[in-house]
């Protein structure tokens, strides 16, 4: 099985962590209103889930994944036949099942890492399921389809009226939904369509349409209706008011009242109904699913577009057309619609991440005695594909750290005064090119003083001075500073937060705190939308040119020399009112023959402190296309990759945050 | 776009609902130079097998909406497909329904995990029968 395993391992992870989320929000749906229930279609959904992930996990040659799977699908099984209900207990033992499946499944990304031990869990799934265990076979027995021919004629009050050739296929389960339907009031539909090779290539398929249907609608039922070698598919929606049959080209709808006895026979077929001819498709939007090799295949060659482009348009500088410096200006323009045209395709919803986080959240704050309440907001924010894989992992440990650190035991929060269920919140939304997600908790917040004075006892800080947060930030994100006794600092927040600074580091956004004691912290993630092709300001320094993010920079200002100050070892320029110190690039990356710096960059830093970058001279903006760069021996900080510019030179480009840095010494 | 196939490429339809037990079956039959079809549930196979023409199919069984076994019945009936060679795949745990399957005209049965090497030989034989 190892050719299927290895070339279909990425499709095996996606499609399984599809499943994965299905039964966890189920089973947490469940758990939060116990009085509820289940549906049958959720317990229906959650035994698909489940028997897939048996036979998926199988094939890739997990086998203890594949047999916990079969005993969890066995225990579903039961409920599914109504041999018995899902009990709480028997829900927690799920979703502990699939918390270790999930972590088996992940297993096989990396095979060096230990396999969790499925033995406990096993054994807890027994115990429910022991004495169900006897009567497995003849549950299988039980399990098999519903008879559907011959049917028995419907009762004579029967208000409902299908044409005979559609009664006969529709199961007798649908048959009493639709007249539960009816007598709550509902509308009662029959939508029939036709199959075509050319519906199929406009993705009008039956799939399609029962989509369609599905969001308008409740579909009842959805059978295919054979005539030889022709097919059409009946589908009976039941809805609050009749659909407006216009908004549904591909159909045509069949009336559900018993025809006149002359016309009866001939017009109730449905296979004799003519399609109307309807205007061309409307409100259906049929999609397909891409490799994302493809994708970047596609935005590679995108960026040598952009970045032949600003070739073209150095060497037509020197020509002096007018008109073809009209068309190269179109050129750019449609470049650039183009770009985002293919970032767009890119973008993927959150929700892909946080649908990730409910069943995390409640493992830890189990682990930890805690009750938590998570919010998500905002899992319609469309974010890149290639950081939606990356940023799982941040936030996953920022919310480790709010349930573990930041919410408090109940008894801690009762006394005082909260209610007992802490509250984590994580909320994304945009914001101009950027994405803004927080995590945030109304915990105890961290406790600054206590953070400055255990890293002035590690030697990390050496001011006296009170710290503010994004100095605190700074110190824990420090890889150095040591989390070993958190407990006793009560609010101590240090776990792997120098990983979640460099991961977003990495992703080229900044992560920034706010906090109050007794009251909360809330980390906030600032992310680009795009990692590699952006609008970027190129600058001169000495016979050096770099380039730097425009979204890095916040103003541009003329540097006047007699408002230079030196102080402390460091120079400070006015800018708003108060002095700002200012990094000559020049110094920092000794760079031969740098100038005294004529103009000064204003860095967005968010929330940290302000820097200006002094160069000497500004070359102009264009959109680069950055490279990444890997190896570490080039890597270096203040660095975040190489582009090169349309007269072929290649140039550093800057990043902000790192800079900042930088000039700070490294913390 | 349709694709103009040459007459001796057999079509296979595969049918499961996971698209990547779709993508294994179709690189276990990968050998046999087929022109696959995909359907991800009952009435997408029925679609797909009323418009185009196909060789043989693959089935699995527990889907949504359609239990396999229904499609199986529903493909009898459809007028030129009475003869074509159907392998059931099933996943452990269905296996009450390999009588049912045989019974509704099912030419062989396939529990998953399978090894692709079998798979690819059962369709080569029936495809070299109904041939």
């Amino acid at each position: 099985m190892d050719f299927l395993a290895a070339e279909f391992l990425q499709d095996f992870l996606d499609e399984s962590n599809g499943h994965l989320q299905t039964i966890s929000t189920h089973l947490l749906a469940l758990e939060a209103a116990p009085q509820d229930g289940l549906s049958e279609e959720a317990v229906n959904a959650l035994f698909r889930a489940m028997h897939t992930l048996k036979g998926l996990c199988g094939m890739v040659g997990l086998q203890e994944a594949a047999e916990l799977a079969h005993a969890m699908e066995g225990l579903l099984r039961s409920v599914r036949q109504g041999e018995r209900t899902i009990t709480l207990d028997m829900a927690d033992a799920l979703l502990e099942g699939t918390t270790v499946l999930q972590a088996l499944i992940e297993s096989v990304r990396t095979p060096e890492a230990s396999v969790p031990d499925t033995s406990a869990v096993m054994q807890r799934l027994q115990t429910i399921g022991g004495e169900s265990e006897a009567d497995a076979l003849s549950l299988a027995e039980s399990a098999v389809l519903p008879q559907t021919p011959p049917r028995p004629s419907p009762p004579a009050d029967d208000a409902l009226w299908l044409p005979a050739e559609v009664r006969a296929l529709i199961p007798e389960e649908h048959i009493a939904r639709a007249q539960q339907a009816l007598q709550a009031g509902k509308v009662l539909q029959l939508a029939v369509f036709t199959p075509s090779d050319e519906r199929a290539a406009r993705g009008v398929n039956v799939t399609a349409v029962r989509t369609q249907l599905e969001q308008a609608a409740q579909v009842i039922s959805g059978v295919p209706l054979i005539e030889g070698q022709k097919v059409r598919f009946a589908f009976l929606l039941a809805s609050e008011t009749p659909l407006p049959e216009e908004q549904f080209p591909d159909v045509v709808w069949l009336p559900l009242e018993e025809p006149a006895a002359q016309r009866g026979k001939v017009s109730a077929s449905p296979m004799e109904v003519a399609a109307p001819r309807r205007p061309e498709r409307q409100g259906l939007v049929p999609s397909m699913r891409v490799e994302i090799a493809r994708l970047d295949e596609i935005l590679r060659l995108v960026g040598d577009l952009v970045v032949t482009r600003s070739r073209l348009h150095e060497a037509l500088q020197h020509l002096g057309s007018e008109r073809l410096d009209e068309l190269e200006g179109v050129l750019e323009w449609q470049m650039r619609q183009l770009r985002e045209a293919v970032m767009r395709v890119r973008l993927v919803p959150l929700d892909e991440v946080f649908a990730r986080m409910p069943l995390a959240v409640r493992d830890i704050a189990r682990q930890n005695g805690k009750q938590v309440m998570l919010h998500l907001e905002g899992g319609e924010t469309e974010i890149d594909k290639s950081m939606v894989e990356n940023l799982l992992d941040p936030l996953l440990h920022l919310m480790r750290n709010a349930v573990t650190h930041g919410i408090e035991l109940p008894e801690e929060r009762r006394a005082a005064g909260k209610p007992p269920e802490g509250r984590v919140t994580v909320r994304a939304r945009p914001s101009g090119e950027h994405i803004l997600i927080e995590v945030s908790d109304d915990g105890r917040g961290v406790d600054l003083e206590a953070v400055a004075s255990k890293a002035r006892l590690q030697g990390l800080l050496t001011e006296e001075h009170p710290i503010g947060p994004e100095e605190a930030l700074k110190i824990l994100c420090h890889p150095g500073f040591s989390t070993r006794s958190n407990a006793d600092m009560g609010a101590g927040r240090g776990v792997g937060m120098d990983v979640v600074a460099q991961m977003v580091a990495q992703m080229g956004g900044a992560l920034s705190m706010q906090t109050e004691l007794g009251q909360g912290t809330t980390f906030t993630l600032r992310l680009p939308l795009s990692l590699t092709i952006f609008d970027a300001i190129i600058v001169q320094t000495g016979a050096e040119r770099y380039a730097i993010p425009r979204n890095s920079v916040e103003r541009i200002i003329e540097i006047e020399a007699h408002k230079l100050s030196p102080l402390d070892g460091q120079t400070w320029y006015p800018y708003e009112g108060r002095p700002v110190p200012l990094a000559n690039l020049g110094t920092l990356f000794a760079v031969p023959q740098a100038g005294a710096g004529r103009y000064g960059l204003v860095l967005a830093l968010h929330n940290s402190q302000p820097l200006i970058l002094q160069v000497d001279a500004l070359v102009g903006m264009q959109e680069i296309v950055m490279r990444a760069m890997h190896d570490p021996l080039t890597l270096s900080p203040g660095v975040a990759g190489a582009t090169e510019l349309g007269d072929g030179h290649l140039v550093l480009v800057l990043d902000a945050l790192g800079l900042a840095t930088l000039y700070n010494g490294g913390l | 776009m349709r694709i103009e196939r040459k007459a001796e490429m057999p079509r296979v339809l595969v049918v499961d609902d996971s698209p990547t037990m779709r993508k294994m079956i179709m690189a276990a039959l990968r050998p046999l130079q087929a022109e696959f079809g995909e359907a991800a549930n009952g009435l997408e196979a029925i679609e797909q097998l009323a418009l185009g023409k196909y060789d043989a199919m693959t089935l699995d069984l527990n889907m949504p909406d359609m239990h396999g076994l229904e499609v199986l019945r529903y493909v009898r009936k459809l007028s030129s497909l009475d003869e074509m060679p159907v392998v059931v795949i099933s996943t452990r745990g269905d296996e009450y329904s390999l009588q049912q399957s045989l019974q509704l005209g099912a030419n062989r049965y396939l529990v998953k995990p399978f090894q692709p090497a079998e798979l690819l030989r059962i369709i080569q034989t029936l495809l070299a029968q109904s041939a």
